[in-house]
């Protein structure tokens, strides 16, 4: 676990460029609560499915990666093409982390193009469960538990995957474009 | 490793003021005059502020994300604004030794002075938009396409860390507006970032509140 929040760490850091950084709890804003997101989320209009189902279709996601004391931002396009859900997951100044493929016949995911800070085997390894997690089940009516991980919808769309053993949670909200 | 980044960051925000004077066909400058003439006409922009719409290429999904923002910039003090407003939002905010980032509903702040690696963004964000970007050369090697409507600082990473995000940073000057108005980011995939940069006023009177950290 060491190793990999170790590896993680400055993968995120090239990710999100300034956007990362340990930031001492004193310095963060209290977040707020969640009864405005929930406005904002109807408002914005969530889609009928959180990820996109038709030929060509795209939908754009904010992404929140939080583990210990870090809080980290991104985004990530995904589209349907040729039966495949295919995705990109890069910073908001636009430097891509990867790109992934998900094959929901074999519920596989395929990652590609990845930072060279990323290309480990035990980060591609998690980064694969995580992604079909999220993606085969995204449709979830109630919490699911599977394989030390916690998969659940919030109140205001958002879609969020937590290690139960870990210190960490990925969260994909819809944008509206 | 992380300079590096930071260079690259750096880059992203580049604002480099042109040259001082337009430029015909016929009498063209060269590599030298250019870099000289960025070097000295830098120290004449006190503050600038316009719009920016980035488009980012993905060939994977053979779409575009477009996003657009505003900046700001003052000389005085080191500030910066970098704002995106659509269809995201996230605000960078460099005012001294401060940095705050905000995204949705969350705000960070840090303090460069306890943080090595904020430091390093904060001098080289400001090296750069003083137009040393060009001139400190331990990053890229610097290539100049000098057109009469158009010069192009071309940028290529000398360290592998940097090569892998980008093989080229481009960035295209207006001589007679004197100013950037697009940057290219060359992945090695051959998809690429443009930000392209409009509406810019430079040396007016920005608000001070545009750059408070909360």
């Amino acid at each position: 676990m060491r190793r990999f929040l170790r590896s993680i760490s400055p993968m995120w850091w090239l990710f999100c460029v300034p956007a990362f950084a340990e930031v001492p709890a004193a310095a963060q804003e209290p977040v707020v609560p969640s009864v405005t997101a929930v406005r904002e989320a109807s408002a914005t209009g969530i889609r009928e499915t959180f990820f996109p189902t038709g030929a060509g279709e795209r939908a754009t996601y904010a992404v929140t990666l939080d583990f210990g004391r870090a809080h980290l931002t991104g985004l990530c396009i995904v589209k349907r093409l040729d039966n495949e859900l295919v995705g990109t997951l890069l910073n908001e100044f636009g430097i891509r982390a990867l790109d992934f493929r998900y094959d929901p016949q074999r519920g596989r995911v395929r990652l590609s193009n990845l930072l060279a800070l990323l290309d480990r085997w035990y980060i591609r390894k998690t980064l694969r469960r995580d992604l079909s997690l999220l993606l085969q089940n995204a449709e979830l009516e109630a919490p699911l538990q599977r394989r030390g991980r916690r998969l659940a919808r919030l109140d205001d769309g958002t879609l969020s995957l937590t290690h139960t053993r870990r210190d960490l949670e990925l969260r994909f909200t819809p944008l509206n474009e | 490793m992380k300079n590096t980044l930071i260079s690259l960051f750096a880059c992203l925000v580049t604002l480099l003021p042109g040259p001082t004077r337009g430029q015909t066909a016929a009498s063209l400058p060269g590599e030298a005059e250019i870099l000289a003439a960025i070097d000295r006409s830098a120290s004449s922009l006190r503050s600038l502020e316009g719009e920016f719409v980035q488009t980012k290429e993905l060939s994977l999904l053979q779409e575009q994300l477009v996003s657009q923002g505003v900046i700001y910039y003052r000389q005085t003090g080191g500030q910066l604004r970098w704002e995106y407003r659509t269809p995201y939002r996230y605000t960078f905010v460099l005012n001294g030794e401060r940095v705050m980032m905000r995204s949705g509903e969350r705000t960070d702040v840090i303090d460069t002075s306890d943080n090595r690696v904020f430091r390093e963004i904060a001098r080289i964000m400001m090296n750069s938009l003083t137009g040393r970007c060009l001139t400190a050369t331990s990053d890229f090697d610097v290539r100049i396409e000098a057109g009469a409507e158009r010069w192009i600082a071309e940028l290529t990473p000398r360290r592998r860390e940097m090569a892998q995000f980008f093989t080229k940073v481009r960035l295209h000057f207006d001589p007679t507006r004197q100013l950037v108005i697009r940057v290219e980011l060359i992945e090695r995939n051959g998809d690429r970032t443009t930000i392209d940069l409009k509406n810019l006023k430079t040396n007016t009177a920005i608000d001070e509140a545009v750059f408070a950290i909360d």
